[in-house]
């Protein structure tokens, strides 16, 4: 297999009853780049995020990523293999704090197990006071410093999704799926976002975004792939895919003009 | 004891457990509210009609049918006065609530009427021997009763609106609520209906042995496994999961389980018959969550 | 009346240790766990069969105790793991159930011991050191002195990164998956801690009531301690322990009230009990926090300079 190929989808098929969400999509994520993918809304991209973090089964298909399978695993295993995602919809811990939200993201704690708490708090409190200081970093970039305190349930929609990326950049995986990571954000901060991605993504991690604001995707993809009724329509990079008029049909007979707006 | 003795016994604690998980399973599917005072309605009917029927002299089918009425109205009140408030509140919550209602509705009774068992006042049953099988009146009162109770839920759930609209819930919870199906008037009537045959199937099982506080709180398990087994929100399921688990349970008592190994003897003994719903439920939530016939709750 | 509250003191002290152990697996980590009198239970039965029928001494009853108080909540809480809120509910309620068949059934020496009958005799820990008027205080400090270990242990880890990840999973498994949590282990894990610590109450009760019977073990039990977790405000160990004496208190008041009530003690008994299922219903409508709201820990403004 191509050594840069990170994440390999094969023709996953996942059906809801009589709905057919999943209708064989392949996909590759390679290292080293920004990977989009964008469709209408009901075009299948969170459940093949779900499909691909262990959160569904496919009925047909599999995933592979990084050399390893991961057909059957569960979520927590396959997030431990380095493959963390975000949610459309906030569901992080709402009753726990900003902060508390951060630290609890890192794997390996060795607080979390439950001997280690009492014979070695040394080493738990040493870490503690690692992963803290990496979470004021990580909360100063995505704009969040202030609120470090405040409960989750309490922020703004924009500002969950912040938070939500703060956290799984917190879990420090190699290959991060963020499910619409702008939506609600304000525009400074999604262009700061953008940038923010970048810088990370230099620094050796891949993302796989799931996005409908077209000028993020333009301005951050490398490659994107385009989804519409379970199937992809188009990949390649953004620039031309963005021109090709099945995409724009697909997008503009459901999603109107919106979707052209510059901010939603 | 003759296999067709074992089936009509089987069908006689079907149609109580039955009456009893039917609206726990409806209100289970239209608001994933698993009610544990839901069995307290028993007590509640059973305890009412014996008092309609010993206080005002009426006879036992008109007290029960009072008793249905008042229960089913306990059961709106209920949901008006307290569990409305917490439509929006976690499952736990609304469980919580419930057992402490229960809790209350059990120990009401218990206040009121005592803490001894009691019995309503019925002539001497003489059993009709049908070949091997043997059949009191009362026991044929009690298979009539359940059985126009179903024919009664058919009707209202094939025919009027709220019925139609408690299967479509059923069968799409999210959808359901996302039109608006799943309306106070439904989530009313669901309790109304519950309660009423719940109270009717406490008067059935005082009837068939005696009146006690705890006698709903002693089948919850049970009705529970009936409603799960059958597929939450599904009554006709509530139905077929009532008869397998009574098939179950009076069978379970009679196989000689020692037989597995070469010339063993053992039997479960009587005591252990709760046992046999506890392990059905876990043998369902193991291997088929959804019921057999493929229930479905809210999230 | 100093009697009486010796007694009451020691009762709270036991039901605080039973509160603090539900209040790990509910307020914390938000398990429906119906069935908590299972784990108070088997440890008062375990603790009589090795002191009372295998001549163990106490400690090793207590320790026996809380082990196969441990071991059952693994066992409940490996099938059911990664199942939903509601079937935990179902299936714990059911379990404890099936444990008390058991001892309603079985007879534990002869015809006449244990089964319905109960098991009486249970020897009281170090009783020959001390007189017939300071044992009691012995007792008390005994329980006390479990009631701190078990407070330190929950609050402790309530605070380490452990209770943290406890704290998300009551919020629900997605995120924490997400995180690479693995959930069904984190529930395993809090189901046999929250069982020893139950276990090692029912240990301490069974050697100081010297009697137990099936029906000390009845569901209602388990209301009592959500009652008292839920009074007291579910996550914060200090009002689960108010909630526990609360509770208490005013379910052993009916002993002074029955004076000054003309009714028969028998009602009073369901009355208080019918108190007691209004006040969860109130409590639940009204103070969904109780008494005392969990508290946050508090990071900022303060911030460690960068290295
Ligand atoms: N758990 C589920 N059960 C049934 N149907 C589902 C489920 N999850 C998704 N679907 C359906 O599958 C289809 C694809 O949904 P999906 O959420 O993947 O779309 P999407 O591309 O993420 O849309 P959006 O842009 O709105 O987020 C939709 O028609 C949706 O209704
Ligand atoms: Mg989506």
């Amino acid at each position: 297999m191509d050594q840069d190929v990170l994440l390999a989808v094969e023709s996953v098929h996942k059906r809801f009853g009589g709905l057919v969400a999943l209708d064989g999509v392949s996909l590759v994520v390679r290292r080293g780049r920004i990977t989009g993918l964008i469709g209408p809304n009901g075009s299948g991209k969170t459940t093949l995020f779900n499909v691909i973090t262990g959160f569904l089964r496919p009925e047909r298909g599999r995933v592979r990523f990084a050399g390893t399978d991961l057909t059957g695993l569960s979520p927590d295993r396959i997030a431990r293999l380095g493959l963390c995602r975000t949610f459309q919809l906030s569901l992080h811990p709402r009753r726990l704090t900003v902060m508390e939200n951060l630290l609890l993201a890192p794997q390996q704690q060795a607080g979390e197990g439950l001997l280690a708490c009492f014979l070695r708090p040394g080493k738990v409190w040493r870490q503690e006071r690692q992963f803290l200081a990496r979470a004021w970093e990580l909360l100063a970039q995505v704009g969040l410093a202030d609120h470090a305190d405040a409960e989750a349930g309490s922020l703004s929609g924009g500002q969950q999704k912040l938070l939500a990326l703060a956290q799984v950049l917190m879990a420090d995986p190699q290959l991060v799926l963020l499910d619409e990571p702008t939506a609600g954000v304000n525009p400074t901060l999604a262009q700061h976002l953008v940038a923010l991605l970048r810088t990370l993504q230099r620094q050796g991690r891949d993302f796989c975004i799931i996005e409908h604001n077209l000028r993020v995707v333009r301005r951050l993809c490398d490659e994107v792939y385009v989804l519409d009724h379970g199937q992809i329509l188009a990949h390649g990079d953004p620039a031309t895919v963005l021109q090709r008029e099945e995409v724009l049909r697909a997008y503009l007979s459901r999603r109107a003009l919106r979707a052209e707006e510059p901010d939603r | 004891m003759a296999v067709e003795q074992l089936l009509l016994n089987s069908l006689i604690r079907a149609a109580e457990l039955g009456l009893l998980s039917l609206g726990l399973t409806l209100l289970y599917g239209l608001l994933r509210f698993a009610n544990f005072a839901h069995v307290e309605f028993a007590v509640v009917g059973a305890y009412l009609a014996l008092f309609f029927n010993r206080s005002w002299h009426w006879p036992l089918p008109a007290a029960a049918l009072l008793a249905m009425g008042l229960t089913g109205s306990l059961g709106l009140a209920v949901d008006r006065l307290v569990f409305c408030r917490l439509r929006h509140a976690a499952p736990v919550m609304l469980m919580i609530t419930s057992f402490g209602l229960g809790i209350a509705l059990r120990e009401g009774v218990r206040t009121l009427w005592g803490p001894a068992p009691q019995l309503y006042p019925l002539p001497l049953q003489r059993p009709w021997l049908l070949g091997p099988v043997r059949l009191t009146p009362l026991q044929l009162g009690i298979l009539g009763a359940a059985l126009a109770c179903a024919l009664l839920l058919h009707l209202l759930l094939t025919t009027t609106r709220a019925g139609m609209a408690m299967r479509a819930t059923a069968d799409h919870p999210e959808l359901a609520q996302a039109c608006g199906i799943a309306t106070e008037r439904v989530i009313g009537s669901v309790w109304f209906l519950g309660a009423a045959f719940a109270a009717l199937a406490g008067v059935l099982m005082g009837a068939e042995t005696q009146l006690h506080p705890n006698m709903g709180f002693a089948v919850i398990i049970p009705v529970f496994c009936a409603a799960l087994l059958g597929g939450i929100g599904r009554p006709y399921g509530a139905l077929l999961g009532a008869l397998l688990l009574a098939l179950a349970e009076n069978a379970g008592l009679r196989v000689n389980f020692g037989a597995l190994l070469p010339g063993g003897s053992w039997y479960l003994p009587t005591g252990y018959k709760d046992a046999i719903a506890f392990a059905v439920l876990i043998l369902v939530l193991l291997l088929r969550p959804q019921g057999l016939l493929g229930g479905k709750r809210p999230r | 009346m100093s009697e009486f509250l010796v007694y009451l003191a020691t009762m709270s002290g036991i039901y605080g240790i039973l509160s603090l152990s539900l209040n790990l697996q509910y307020g914390l980590t938000g398990l429906a766990n119906f069935g908590h009198v299972a784990f108070f239970m088997l440890g008062a039965y375990t603790s009589t069969i090795l002191v009372l029928l295998a001549q163990l001494p106490f400690p090793l009853g207590l320790l026996g105790g809380a082990l196969a108080a441990a071991l059952f909540g693994g066992l409940i809480a490996l099938p059911t793991a990664n199942l939903q809120q509601d079937y935990w509910a179902i299936t714990t309620l059911a379990a404890a159930e099936i444990v008390r068949l058991v001892f309603l059934n079985q007879p534990l020496k002869g015809p006449y011991v244990g089964a319905s009958f109960g098991v009486g005799g249970i020897p009281q820990p170090w009783r020959q050191a001390f007189s017939a008027a300071t044992y009691p205080y012995f007792y008390l400090a005994l329980v006390l002195a479990c009631l701190l270990a078990t407070y330190a242990v929950v609050s402790w880890l309530a605070r380490m990164p452990f209770g943290r990840t406890l704290r998300a999973i009551r919020e629900g498994d997605a995120v924490p998956l997400a995180l690479g949590k693995n959930v069904g282990r984190f529930r395993v894990k809090v189901m046999m801690l929250g069982g020893a610590l139950g276990g090692v109450a029912g240990s301490l009760f069974a050697h100081y009531n010297a009697f137990i019977d099936p029906y000390y073990f009845l569901p209602l039990e388990t209301f009592l301690v959500w009652a008292m977790v839920l009074l007291g405000g579910c996550g914060n160990h200090l009002g689960a322990l108010l909630g526990t004496v609360t509770v208490l208190a005013f379910y052993h008041s009916t002993r002074f009230l029955k004076d000054y009530l003309p009714l028969p003690s028998q009602t009073l008994a369901s009355l208080r009990m019918v108190v007691i299922g209004v006040l969860i219903i109130l409590v639940v409508l009204f103070l969904p926090q109780g008494l005392l709201p969990e508290r946050k820990r508090r990071y900022g403004p303060r911030r460690p300079a960068r290295s």
